[in-house]
């Protein structure tokens, strides 16, 4: 891809009036940033460095060890800085879901004499309602689920009702949705888990490296291949004095919170990568917030029935997510895909077990005809351009094809 | 499309006759057997309902797909109808849903 050699940015100088412009590396039309992005340039160069200078097991004692152990305590010390975090509260996983697993199963045992109940806001990402699941061992009482409103938004009273019930053992609170971008209310949250004094987890898959991390959180998870980062590296935070427990066997850990062998080469690309987004984030950050709007905004004026869903100001800079009346979600996934453009959906049809996106659901939204918007670092604005004019033939056809349209 | 037979009811789209099931299910005056489709089609089929002249005042959809549970209610409030009723299908297979519209 021509693109990916574009080393020289496009913009920052002081003074300029250009927005900065993160260099572009993913392929055009891709559009499914929120699922997965590919390696950062930036992150490849560090991971080919690695492979020959971090291949050694770090918790030896000798030469090659003692080198990737240096590269290790580096690349944590990288990541953790963006966290808001100290190095030694920062561990790596094989990916984000394990990262959640860990963290709630973790947080479940260390609190074990103190409360019993994992309570989530409804719209988590599966990762994390699945081990609130297996945690509640059957009992369903156990894993309790926080609504939300229209929006998306975590419903703050429901929740303070849930924590005055007592018996809990952790709050999981994302730090803005996966599929329709929404954030949530973390820091109100927070207040609420420090006055109940229960531990809380923030899944900021979404947000690492696209805009400011949530603080005050007890365990922070997030996922590498989401900013550039290599697919098999996640991170688990846990501060200090939070009281988890790590489910795994203890004599696998070493000493560590993640059981098994470290990757060093793909947690040294990791922070590397997350170094390089992180260099013009805000600046990115704005640039897409104002493509989101454009798209949100055209979107509502060229679609006929179509509902744009989701916090249109208080969201991640980069998810948009709309229904449309009448419409099959795959058949739109495959047209777009022919036009070149990879997006992704939460209606039934397009899931494994063809039931509906659980947040759409939560959300009382439509949840045939969805399509999630997801824009990568770097996105062009014609590509944009392009999906917008294409983006209502495609739905006006769909909708002809299944004798839908006048309707 | 196969049906499970269901007690007294009229099953077929085409079926126009004012009705109920007994059974707890309410009045309605047309009934639509959208089960095994999956939507947007159920949705389809009580649009194209609503677009008939005349148009039933209460639609009463049968539907096992389970994203109908949210699609229906989103639809009833693009389009101005009511979600007046849901419950268990007659035969315990799938979810109705009865829809109604506004009474001019």
């Amino acid at each position: 891809m021509a693109h990916v050699s574009d080393d020289v940015p496009r913009s920052g100088a002081e003074g300029s009036d250009l927005p900065a412009h993160t260099p572009p590396w993913t392929p055009r039309g891709y559009l499914d940033a929120a699922s997965s992005l590919p390696l950062h340039p930036a992150g490849r160069e560090a991971l080919l460095a690695a492979l020959d200078q971090g291949w050694a097991d770090p918790s030896r004692r000798y030469h090659d060890a003692r080198r990737s152990r240096l590269l290790l305590d580096a690349a944590r010390e990288s990541v953790a800085s963006v966290l808001g975090a100290r190095p030694d509260e920062v561990s790596f996983t094989g990916s984000g879901t394990q990262a959640v697993h860990l963290a709630v199963a973790g947080l479940v045992r260390g609190r074990e004499r103190v409360g019993r109940r994992v309570v989530t806001s409804a719209v988590e990402h599966s990762s994390v309602l699945h081990a609130a699941r297996l945690a509640a061992a059957g009992d369903e009482l156990r894993a309790v689920t926080v609504g939300v409103d229209a929006l998306g938004r975590l419903d703050l009273d429901a929740l303070g009702s849930v924590l005055e019930a007592g018996d809990v053992a952790l709050l999981a609170v994302q730090s803005a949705n996966h599929e329709v971008g929404t954030r949530q209310p973390v820091a109100a949250a927070r207040d609420m888990a420090d006055w109940h004094a229960v531990p809380l987890l923030v899944d900021a898959a979404q947000s690492v490296g696209r805009e400011d991390l949530p603080t005050g959180w007890s365990v922070l998870t997030a996922s590498a291949h989401k900013w550039g980062g290599p697919a098999g590296v996640g991170v688990l935070a846990v501060r200090t004095a939070v009281r988890w427990r790590s489910p795994s066997p203890d004599g696998a850990l070493a000493g560590g919170r993640v059981a098994g062998g470290v990757d060093v080469p793909g947690i040294v690309a990791a922070a590397a990568a997350l170094e390089a987004v992180e260099r013009d984030r805000v600046a990115e950050a704005a640039r897409l917030s104002v493509l989101v709007d454009r798209i949100r905004a055209t979107v509502a004026a060229t679609v006929p029935d179509v509902a744009v869903l989701g916090d249109n100001v208080d969201r991640l800079p980069h998810v948009v997510t709309f229904s449309c009346l009448y419409v099959e979600g795959e058949a739109l996934l495959g047209d777009l895909d022919r036009e070149g453009f990879a997006v992704s959906s939460g209606s039934s049809c397009v899931a494994d077990a063809l039931t509906p996106s659980h947040v759409l659901a939560a959300m009382g939204a439509l949840t045939h005809g969805n399509l999630r918007v997801s824009l990568p670092p770097g996105a062009h604005d014609d590509d944009i351009d392009r999906f917008l004019a294409v983006l209502p033939g495609i739905i006006a056809r769909v909708r002809a094809s299944a004798g839908a349209d006048g309707l | 499309m196969t049906d499970d037979a269901t007690t007294g009811a009229p099953t077929t789209s085409s079926d126009l006759a004012p009705g109920t099931a007994g059974a707890g299910l309410p009045a309605y005056d047309l009934m639509l057997d959208e089960r095994r489709r999956l939507c947007p089609l159920p949705i389809i089929a009580l649009a194209r309902a609503a677009a008939a002249d005349p148009s039933p005042v209460r639609v009463l959809l049968l539907a096992d797909d389970p994203a109908a549970e949210t699609d229906v209610a989103a639809w009833c409030a693009m389009r101005g109808r009511t979600l007046s009723w849901t419950g268990p299908s007659p035969d315990g297979h799938g979810r109705a849903y009865l829809v109604t519209a506004p009474t001019p």
